[in-house]
């Protein structure tokens, strides 16, 4: 299985002294949006590898709450991989004008999150309802959201 | 400092207990190639990596590598935590239950326990970014032989998952290596090319590059 197939072509071009042979990842980059990401594991669709004929886990929340944690999540992973792109590209305007437009969203779908359903984070916590960090269920509980 | 999310990164639902695949799966939480490691490796290596892409990109790595930690131990708990004490003998756990009953611990798939020598820093940009490039090849292969082994696709959606990570983990690090590699040779080149440098210089040329 040769998974280096999936990999940006460029990578195994001659002539690696020459400057050209990095071109702006950009030009040839397509992005998943960040649902198809998110169920891929990988934002980048030139990166994207499968094995074998596994298809992605499609991931069909079944309550309210689920949905909204499945956006946030999605939303979540896309900056994330957004993130160690621009690590190595700060200079990519388009890229870092997505990451912001994103990011205004992931702090609204926060803000509802735990409004309904209690604190992601310590300091998410509104103490209308006391502290309850300490009780709304661990991520690793079967069932958890 | 890192401040913790009450959320998986990506999300786990193990319904059917399975003793033998939580055997296996333990190797990616403790074994030589697994997420333990990883992170430990990321995060200790930023702290010398010669610019801040290479400062950046291992930390944010580094960092999401406790959050795979964290799914991992999601995995083995969930397929563990309703065994009876004959599933877990017959299922070869009873070594692992009689130090640690159903309490998770970093080992390999044969029970090794995790060591501090599986995440070798050189100090070296080149080596260590070579190092991680390997560790990202070598998980996502264990990936692929831990789907192979099981059924189960309240398993199999997660792997996927985590070997997906393995590639662009992979591409990032090979992406900073072969930049900084190309300042080495640049600078070597530069340097060399402009002719009439004593032979006997040329090994401190070489060996004292900047990036």
């Amino acid at each position: 299985m040769n998974n280096y197939l999936n990999y940006p072509y460029e990578w195994y071009r001659e002539g690696r002294e020459n400057d050209s042979f990095f071109p702006p990842m950009q030009e040839n980059m397509n992005l998943y949006t960040p649902k198809q990401g998110f169920e891929r594991g990988n934002l980048f669709q030139n990166l994207y590898s499968q094995y074998k004929n596994y298809q992605p886990q499609s991931l069909n929340p079944k309550t309210e709450q689920e949905k909204a944690m499945r956006n946030l999540q999605a939303l979540t992973f896309a900056m994330h991989d957004l993130n160690l792109y621009l690590d190595l590209h700060p200079e990519d305007q388009s890229m870092v004008m997505l990451f912001k437009d994103y990011q205004n969203q992931q702090e609204k779908l926060i803000r509802e999150y735990e409004s309904q359903y209690g604190p992601l984070t310590v300091s998410g916590n509104s103490m209308e309802n006391g502290f309850s960090w300490v009780n709304t269920p661990w991520p690793w509980e079967v069932d958890n959201v | 400092m890192f401040k913790y999310v009450k959320t998986l990164q990506y999300p786990i639902n193990i319904q059917k207990k399975d003793l033998r695949m939580a055997k296996y799966l333990v190797t990616q939480y403790g074994g030589s190639n697994g997420e333990l490691g990883a992170a430990l490796r990321y995060l200790n290596q930023r702290l010398t990596m010669p610019d801040d892409k290479g400062k950046a990109l291992l930390n944010d790595i580094g960092t999401e590598e406790l959050g795979h930690v964290e799914m991992l131990e999601t995995m083995i708990y969930q397929l563990m935590k309703d065994a009876t004490l004959e599933e877990i003998k017959e299922a070869g756990l009873d070594t692992h239950y009689a130090e640690h009953a159903k309490a998770l611990f970093p080992t390999d798939a044969n029970g090794v326990p995790f060591t501090v020598s599986y995440f070798a820093t050189t100090g070296d940009p080149i080596a260590d970014l070579s190092e991680d490039m390997a560790a990202e090849q070598k998980a996502r292969a264990v990936y692929e032989n831990l789907i192979d082994l099981t059924d189960d696709p309240d398993v199999i959606g997660p792997l996927l998952w985590l070997r997906q990570r393995e590639i662009v983990h992979y591409n990032r690090f090979k992406e900073l290596m072969e930049e900084y590699e190309k300042k080495q040779n640049k600078g070597w080149n530069n340097r060399s090319s402009k002719s009439s440098i004593p032979m006997n210089n040329r090994t401190e040329i070489r060996t004292n590059f900047i990036y």
